[in-house]
C-alpha cells in the first residue's frame, strides 16, 4: 500500500514538473529549481522557518539582495556574489541588523 | 510575512513594511544610518493596523476587534498574518492589502497623504469575480505587480495548501477590479487525501535527494530573477521527503510503543505545570534543572525512535518557478512577435484589432524595450514619468490618459524613483468613428533612460500605424 502512495506522489509530481514553456494546459514555468548556496539547498538547516522571499536592494549598494521573511519575525539577506547579468549566486543569509546593531526583530505571538 | 521595499512616507529613504502572525502590521523604517527597530503601524485613531483577530499583548492572549466596514460580516477569526502595500486608489499614496490566515484578503485605505499616511480604522473584503477572495486553506500571502503587462497593478497570491493565484486587474487605475483567479502553478497535491498531514506534504527527491517542489505554506515572490525581461517567481514553501521505509521487529514496535508512552508522560507532567505558571514563570523554570532533565529525557527518546522508525524532517527552502513563456498568458498575446536588439532602445506599435467594425473600440499597444542595465520612469514618478502622445489620430477617438505602468520604487545615487526595466507595454483606447475604412496613426514615447549613476537627456521615439482595411 505504502509503496503505491509513493508511486501516486512521484507521478503527480513528475507531472506537476514535466511542464515546459507554454504547455498544452498553459504552464509557462520551467519545472521548480531549488536555491543553492554552493552545493546545499538554502536554508537546509531549517532556521528561516516559513521561509517568505523577496529580492530588493535592502542595503542601498546599487544590488539587490535575497531578502528573507521568518515567522518567527526575523529578517534575513543573501547577498549576491555575482557581477554577470545572469541567475544571481547567493552567498549564506545573514539576520539584517538595526541601526541600534541588534538583528531585526518584529513581534510575534 | 514577506518583507517589502516601499518609500512608506516618501522621504526618500527606503522603508520595509511585513506583518506577522501576531495580526498587526511593521513598518521598518530606513535612515540615513540603516534601519530603526520596526514600529507597529497604526491607525487614525492611534490603534494598531488588523482585520480583526490579534495577539494582544498586554494581555498575552489572542483577541478580536470588529473592524469591518458597515454592511459586511465581521469575522472575528480572520487573523492578518501579511501586507502588501499598493496605491489602491490612485490617490498617490500607498494603501495596504492584508492577507488573512483564513485565506481572505482585505483593503485598508491610507485617508492620510503619502508623506502623512492615516489608515483607516476599517477593513473591507476584497472581491474578485463577484465574491470575496478566499485563498484554498488559508494563509493567504499576497503581492502586487503589473503580471499581463497592462499598466495595472494585479494580485498574486501564495497560501497555505501551495499554487499561485493570479488576480487580473480588469478594472482601471483608480478603481481596480478583479477577475476570478487562474491557477499560474497547481498546488502540489501529495497522495490526494487532504486528512493525510504527511503524505500531502511528501514530495519525491532528485539524484542529489533534494525535494523537487514544495508542497505547503508557499510564500510567493514575482522577479525577473534571470535577467532575461519576464517574470520568474520565488516560492518560499515547506515539504517532507520520502525516506526510506523500515519494517519494525516486533521487538522494535514495542519499544517504540514504550517510549511513545514515556514521551506522553513526561508531554503531560510538563503541560501541568505549565498551566498552573503565569508566563513569566513559566521562563524561570525553563532554567531549572528539573526542566533541563526534562529536556534530556525526551531527546534520548526521540533519538532512540529515530533510530528505529525514522520519520522525515520537514524542510523550509525556496524555490525557482523560472518562466519559460512571456510575463504571462495575457502578455504573451498582447506582445508583439518582434525581436529587440537587447543593446538598444526600441519600440513597437500594434493594434489589438487590425480591421476594426465601425464604431469599435481598439486598443493600440505600443511596446517598449529597455536595454539591460538602464531604466525608463512609470507613472508614478514625479519626473519624467513615460509617457505615450498621439500626435495624429487618423479620426479615432482618443480614449481616457494612456496607460503607463507605475515602476517599482529603487532607491539609487540619484535619488528614490520609480523604475521600468526591461520590456513593457503602454496602451491608448481609441474608437473607430462610424464611417472608418482606414486611418494612419502617430506618435510618440516620450522617456528619460538613465543607469544607476547618470541619465540622458529626455527623448522622443516616433512610431506610426496603419489600421483598417
Amino acid at each position: 500500500m505504502k509503496l503505491q502512495i509513493v508511486l501516486a506522489v512521484v507521478a503527480v509530481c513528475l507531472v506537476a514538473s514535466s511542464h515546459s514553456a507554454a504547455d498544452e494546459t498553459g504552464n509557462i514555468f520551467a519545472a521548480p529549481e531549488l536555491l543553492m548556496i554552493e552545493d546545499a539547498p538554502m536554508n537546509e538547516s531549517g532556521e528561516i522557518m516559513y521561509p517568505s522571499p523577496a529580492v530588493f536592494d535592502i542595503d542601498n549598494d546599487g544590488d539587490d539582495e535575497l531578502v528573507i521573511g521568518s515567522i518567527f519575525g526575523g529578517v534575513w539577506a543573501c547577498e549576491n556574489k555575482s557581477s554577470s547579468g545572469g541567475d544571481p549566486v547567493w552567498d549564506q543569509p545573514v539576520p539584517v541588523t538595526a541601526t541600534d546593531g541588534s538583528p531585526l526583530e518584529l513581534n510575534n505571538w | 510575512m514577506t518583507p517589502q521595499l516601499v518609500d512608506f512616507d516618501a522621504d526618500g529613504n527606503r522603508d520595509m513594511v511585513m506583518a506577522t502572525f501576531e495580526g498587526t502590521v511593521f513598518l521598518v523604517e530606513g535612515t540615513d544610518d540603516g534601519y530603526n527597530q520596526p514600529v507597529h503601524i497604526k491607525d487614525k485613531n492611534d490603534e494598531l493596523v488588523r482585520i480583526a483577530f490579534y495577539w494582544n499583548l498586554d494581555d498575552g492572549e489572542y483577541q478580536s476587534v470588529n473592524r469591518a466596514v458597515e454592511g459586511e460580516t465581521y469575522h472575528e477569526g480572520h487573523h492578518m498574518t501579511s501586507s502588501a502595500m499598493v496605491d489602491w486608489d490612485n490617490d498617490g499614496d500607498l494603501d495596504m492589502i492584508q492577507g488573512a490566515y483564513e485565506g481572505a484578503l482585505y483593503l485598508c485605505i491610507n485617508e492620510g497623504t503619502k508623506e502623512e499616511p492615516v489608515y483607516s480604522e476599517k477593513s473591507r473584503h476584497i472581491n474578485a469575480g463577484g465574491d470575496h477572495v478566499m485563498i484554498e486553506g488559508g494563509l493567504a500571502n499576497p503581492v502586487v505587480c503589473d503580471w499581463n503587462g497592462d499598466g495595472l497593478f494585479d494580485i498574486l497570491c501564495g497560501g497555505v495548501t501551495g499554487g499561485v493565484y493570479y488576480y487580473c486587474n480588469t478594472g482601471e487605475a483608480g478603481a481596480p477590479e478583479f477577475a476570478a483567479h487562474e491557477m499560474l502553478i497547481e498546488p502540489f497535491k501529495g497522495d490526494g487525501d487532504a486528512n493525510d498531514y504527511l503524505g500531502s506534504m511528501t514530495v519525491p527527491t532528485n539524484e542529489a535527494g533534494q525535494p523537487v517542489c514544495p508542497a505547503k505554506s508557499w510564500h510567493i515572490y514575482p522577479v525577473d530573477y534571470d535577467n532575461d525581461g519576464d517574470m520568474d517567481l520565488l516560492v518560499g514553501g515547506q515539504c517532507y521527503v520520502e525516506t526510506e521505509t523500515k519494517v519494525l521487529t516486533d521487538e522494535e514496535q514495542a519499544e517504540v510503543e514504550e517510549l511513545q508512552t514515556q514521551m506522553n508522560e513526561l508531554s503531560e507532567k510538563i503541560n501541568e505545570a505549565y498551566s498552573e505558571m503565569e508566563e513569566d514563570e513559566f521562563e524561570e523554570f525553563t532554567q531549572t534543572e528539573e526542566f533541563q532533565e526534562y529536556n534530556e529525557k525526551m531527546n534520548k527518546i526521540f533519538t532512540r525512535m529515530q533510530e528505529l522508525d525514522p520519520q522525515p524532517d520537514m524542510s523550509n527552502l525556496i524555490w525557482l518557478y523560472r518562466n519559460e513563456g512571456e510575463t504571462a498568458e495575457t502578455a504573451s498575446a498582447m506582445m508583439p512577435s518582434v525581436d529587440f536588439d537587447p543593446e538598444e532602445f526600441a519600440i513597437h506599435a500594434e493594434f489589438d484589432s487590425a480591421a476594426p467594425a465601425a464604431g469599435e473600440e481598439v486598443t493600440l499597444n505600443v511596446t517598449v524595450h529597455v536595454p539591460a542595465g538602464y531604466h525608463i520612469y512609470g507613472s508614478r514618478n514625479e519626473t519624467f514619468p513615460t509617457k505615450l502622445v498621439i500626435t495624429e489620430n487618423g479620426g479615432l477617438e482618443i480614449g481616457p490618459e494612456a496607460t503607463v505602468p507605475p515602476g517599482m520604487f529603487h532607491q539609487s545615487e540619484l535619488g528614490p524613483s520609480y523604475w521600468i526595466e526591461g520590456m513593457i507595454t503602454l496602451q491608448q483606447t481609441m474608437t473607430v468613428p462610424a464611417d472608418f475604412e482606414s486611418a494612419t496613426i502617430e506618435g510618440y514615447i516620450h522617456y528619460m533612460m538613465c543607469d544607476e549613476t547618470a541619465c540622458q537627456p529626455p527623448a522622443k521615439e516616433n512610431f506610426t500605424i496603419a489600421i483598417g482595411r
